[in-house]
C-alpha cells in the first residue's frame, strides 16, 4: 500500500489517532501536501457516497471527518498561503425564540464533514445577530433552524430583515426544522429547504461547488 | 389474582443503584435554572444556589423532604365534572391522554397540513366522545391561522370552550404563562375554585442535560405559586443530547424530572405532580428523531418503575404513537407494541393518542383507533382471576357435559360470564358472508364511520357562557400584550 493510500484508508475508516503520523510519513517521503489534501478529500467523497447509500452510520462519517481534520492540521502550515482547505463557508443558527439545537448541531457537524467551514451562531439568534454575522464572516450560505410552529415565523422575519439590511443578495438562505416544509420555504422566499442534516450538507456542497 | 399484570425491568439492586445515581447527580452536579426569582426562593429554602452561574444543587435532606411532600392521592378534575381522574386509579387502570404540540393534521381526506382552528375544535369533540381517552393536550394550531406569538393562548381558548375532559397545557413563551393560568382561572370560576378542583395541569420541560429555560422555570414558578398541578417533562434524544444508550437516556430524563419535582415541592409542598419522562432516540443512520425505538420503550418502563416503585410518585410516558407518517402496518405494529408494553409497566398515564410522525402529526382516525387499542390494553392490564368460579369447577366436576342435552351456550356459568370477554367496537368478529355484505370494511373504514357518528352528534360539551365570556376577556388582554 502506498503512503498516500494508507492516509486515505485511515481517513475512510476514521482512525483519527493514526492519520497525523501517516500524513507526516507521506510528507517525509516527498509527497506534496496538495496531493495529500486531494487524497483526503477523495476519501471523504467515498465516505459521503457510502453514507448517502445507507451503508454508513453518522458516527462513522463524523469519525472520518475528524480523521481528515487531524490530517489537515499537519499539512495546513505547508499549503500555499491563503490556499483554501474548505470548499466554502456557511453560517448557521437557531432563530430567535427557539432554544432547540439538536438539528442545528447536526447540520454543523455534517457540513464540516463535507469540508464546509461553518460559523455556528448558536440558539435564540436575532435577525440583527445574523446580519452582523453575515457582514463579519461573509458566508455564502446562511442556515436558519426552527423547531416550533411559533418560531418558524421568525424565519420569514429574518429573511425580510436581510432584504432591508441589503445583505440578501450576497447569500443563499437554507431553512430547516421539524415543522418546516418545502411549501413553507417557497412561501417565505428561502433559497432551499433541507429535511435533515445530511440534506443540508448535500445541498450546501452542491451549491458551493456551483459557484 | 395479582391486582393487575405488571412487569419490572429492573431488579431491586438496579432500582436502588438508579435512585442513588439520580440523587447523587442532583446533589453533586445540580441543574442550571434560568430564573433569578426562583433561584432566590430556592436558596432561601436551603438549596445551594450560585446566582452568577444560575446553578442550583440539592441536598439529600431536601430531596427526601420534597419526595415526602408529594401527595400520594389527588384528583385532576374535568371541566364537565363527568371524567375526573383520581390518582392512583382505584381500579388499577392507567389513564390516557392525547398527543401534545403536533403542528400538523392528517384529515379524513388524507391531506396533511398545518392544523386549522376548526380542526382543533373537531379534536375536542372527538376526545369528549371517546371513552378510553381520559384527558387532552393542546394541538399546535398553525401561526397561519392564529397569531404566532400566542398559539398556545388561542388554542387553550378552544380547549376551555369545548373540552369536557381535563386539559394539559403546554406554553410556548414565558410571557404567555400568566395568561394561560388566568384563562384557566376564568374557566374554573376563580382561583380558589381552580385550586380546589384543578381542571388544567401544566407541562414544564427540561432542556437536556439538566437545564431549565426561563419559560419552563416560569411555568413551574407560576404553577407552584397558584397551586396548579404540574406534569414535569423531560424530552431527551438518545445520542443527540444525552447518552446514546437507552439506560443513559432514562437516567438523564429521570434526573431532570426529579429535579423539577423537588423544586416544585419545595416551593409548594403537597402540589400534585406526575413525573413525565418522554424519551426519544436519534437514528444513527438518518439522524431522525424516533419515538418508537424498542430500547427506548424499555427505557420508558424503567423510568416508570423509578418513580412509581422507587418513590411512589405517579408516572406518565408515551403509551401510543409511531414514527410512521401514515396509518400503515409499521404504524400499527409500533403503537400497539408500545401501548401493550406501557400498559403492563408501572405507568399511571399513557400519552400520545392520535399521533403519527413522531408526534408531529395528529390524526382523528388514528385517535379513534387508539381509543380501541387502549380498551384492549386496559383489559390486558387487569389480568384474570383463578378461582373455582372462574374455572367453572361446579359444572365440570358435576359432569354436566356428559349429558347430551347440555350445552355450554346455555349453562348457568355461561349466563354469568358471557359478557366478560373484551369486545373491541370496530374489529371484525364475523365471517366472510357478513364481511362482504357490510361492504368489506376495514378498521380504518369503521373508524371513519365512527368519526362521522361523533361529529354528527348534536350533543356536545360547551363551557358555560358566563365563564367563557371571562375567558374571552383574558384572551383579549393576552392578545394586546403578546402579539407584536
Amino acid at each position: 500500500m502506498s503512503k498516500i493510500e494508507k492516509v486515505k484508508v485511515l481517513v475512510e475508516t476514521g482512525k483519527s489517532t493514526m492519520v497525523g503520523a501517516a500524513v507526516q510519513e507521506a510528507l517525509d517521503a516527498g509527497i506534496q501536501p496538495e496531493e495529500i489534501l486531494d487524497g483526503m478529500i477523495a476519501s471523504m467523497g467515498v465516505v459521503g457516497e457510502k453514507f448517502s447509500a445507507g451503508k454508513l452510520f453518522v458516527p462513522e462519517m463524523l469519525m472520518a471527518a475528524r480523521a481528515m481534520n487531524e490530517g489537515l492540521d499537519v499539512i495546513k502550515p505547508l499549503l500555499e498561503s491563503g490556499a483554501p482547505t474548505t470548499i466554502g463557508k456557511a453560517m448557521v443558527g437557531t432563530v430567535k425564540g427557539d432554544l432547540h439545537d439538536i438539528g442545528k448541531n447536526l447540520v454543523v457537524l455534517m457540513m464540516r464533514s463535507v469540508n464546509i467551514e461553518v460559523v455556528d451562531l448558536g440558539i435564540n439568534v436575532t435577525a440583527e445577530q445574523f446580519i452582523a454575522g453575515i457582514k463579519e464572516h461573509q458566508p455564502k450560505i446562511v442556515g436558519l433552524s426552527a423547531l416550533l410552529t411559533t418560531t418558524m415565523n421568525e424565519q420569514a422575519r429574518i429573511i425580510k430583515s436581510f432584504e432591508e439590511a441589503g445583505v440578501r443578495d450576497s447569500i443563499k438562505v437554507l431553512i430547516g426544522g421539524a415543522p418546516i416544509t418545502q411549501r413553507w420555504a417557497d412561501k417565505i422566499g428561502a433559497d432551499g429547504f433541507a429535511a435533515d442534516a445530511a440534506g443540508a450538507a448535500a445541498w450546501s456542497k452542491t451549491y458551493l461547488a456551483s459557484i | 389474582m395479582k391486582k393487575r399484570i405488571k412487569y419490572n425491568v429492573m431488579i431491586d439492586s438496579e432500582l436502588s443503584f438508579f435512585k442513588g445515581e439520580i440523587e447523587r447527580l442532583l446533589i453533586e452536579r445540580g441543574v442550571h435554572l434560568d430564573h433569578d426569582e426562583m433561584l432566590k426562593d430556592l436558596a432561601e429554602l436551603g438549596c445551594k444556589v450560585d446566582m452568577d452561574a444560575r446553578e442550583v444543587k440539592f441536598t439529600k435532606e431536601l430531596i427526601d423532604k420534597a419526595v415526602k411532600a408529594v401527595p400520594e392521592k389527588f384528583t385532576l378534575y374535568s371541566p364537565s365534572g363527568q371524567t375526573d381522574l383520581v390518582f392512583p386509579n382505584p381500579e388499577g387502570k392507567f389513564y390516557t391522554r392525547t398527543n401534545t404540540g403536533a403542528p400538523k393534521y392528517l384529515d379524513i381526506k388524507g391531506d396533511t397540513h398545518y392544523a386549522k382552528p376548526e380542526e382543533v375544535e373537531e379534536w375536542f369533540k372527538l376526545t369528549n366522545a371517546l371513552e378510553n381517552i381520559d384527558f387532552v393536550a393542546l394541538p399546535s394550531t398553525s401561526g397561519e391561522y392564529v397569531p404566532g406569538d400566542a398559539v398556545d393562548v388561542y388554542t387553550l381558548e378552544k380547549a376551555l370552550k369545548y373540552s369536557a375532559k381535563h386539559i394539559w397545557i403546554q406554553p410556548y413563551e414565558s410571557a404567555n404563562v400568566k395568561y394561560l393560568i388566568d384563562m384557566s382561572v376564568a374557566a374554573a370560576g376563580g382561583l380558589e375554585e381552580l385550586q380546589k378542583k384543578p381542571i388544567v395541569s401544566f407541562i414544564a420541560c427540561s432542556v437536556p442535560c439538566l437545564k431549565f429555560t426561563h419559560m419552563d422555570a416560569e411555568i413551574m414558578y407560576q404553577c407552584a405559586k397558584a397551586g396548579i398541578p404540574v406534569q414535569p417533562c423531560s424530552l431527551p434524544t438518545a445520542g443527540a443530547n444525552v447518552p446514546v444508550t437507552a439506560q443513559g437516556t432514562a437516567f438523564v430524563a429521570c434526573a431532570e424530572v426529579m429535579a423539577m419535582i423537588v423544586m416544585l415541592e419545595l416551593l409548594h409542598p403537597g402540589l400534585p405532580v406526575i413525573a413525565t419522562p418522554l424519551l426519544f432516540s436519534m437514528d444513527m443512520m438518518t439522524t431522525y428523531t424516533l419515538q418508537a425505538n424498542t430500547e427506548i420503550t424499555i427505557a420508558r418502563s424503567i423510568a416508570m418503575e423509578l418513580f412509581e416503585n422507587g418513590y411512589n410518585i405517579r408516572a406518565h410516558s408515551y403509551g401510543s404513537g409511531s414514527d410512521s407518517l401514515t396509518l400503515d402496518a409499521q404504524n400499527f405494529i409500533e403503537r400497539t407494541s408500545l401501548t401493550d408494553s406501557m400498559a403492563l409497566s408501572a405507568a399511571s398515564v399513557l400519552g400520545g393518542a392520535g399521533q403519527l410522525e413522531t408526534a408531529k402529526t395528529n390524526s382523528p382516525i388514528q385517535l379513534i383507533i387508539d381509543n380501541e387499542i387502549f380498551g384492549i390494553a386496559q383489559r390486558l392490564r387487569r389480568g384474570l382471576d383463578i378461582d373455582a368460579e372462574a374455572i367453572n369447577s361446579e359444572e365440570i366436576f358435576a359432569c354436566l357435559d356428559q349429558d347430551p342435552s347440555f350445552s355450554y351456550l346455555l349453562s348457568a356459568h355461561t349466563s354469568r360470564h358471557f359478557m366478560n370477554p373484551h369486545r373491541p367496537d370496530m374489529f371484525n368478529r364475523d365471517g366472510v358472508a357478513h364481511f362482504e355484505a357490510d361492504g368489506c370494511k376495514t378498521l380504518t373504514d369503521k373508524a371513519l364511520d365512527k368519526y362521522h357518528e361523533i361529529m354528527n352528534a348534536e350533543e356536545t360539551y360547551v363551557l358555560a357562557a358566563d365563564k367563557f365570556a371571562e375567558v374571552e376577556k383574558v384572551l383579549k388582554l393576552a392578545h394586546e400584550a403578546l402579539v407584536k
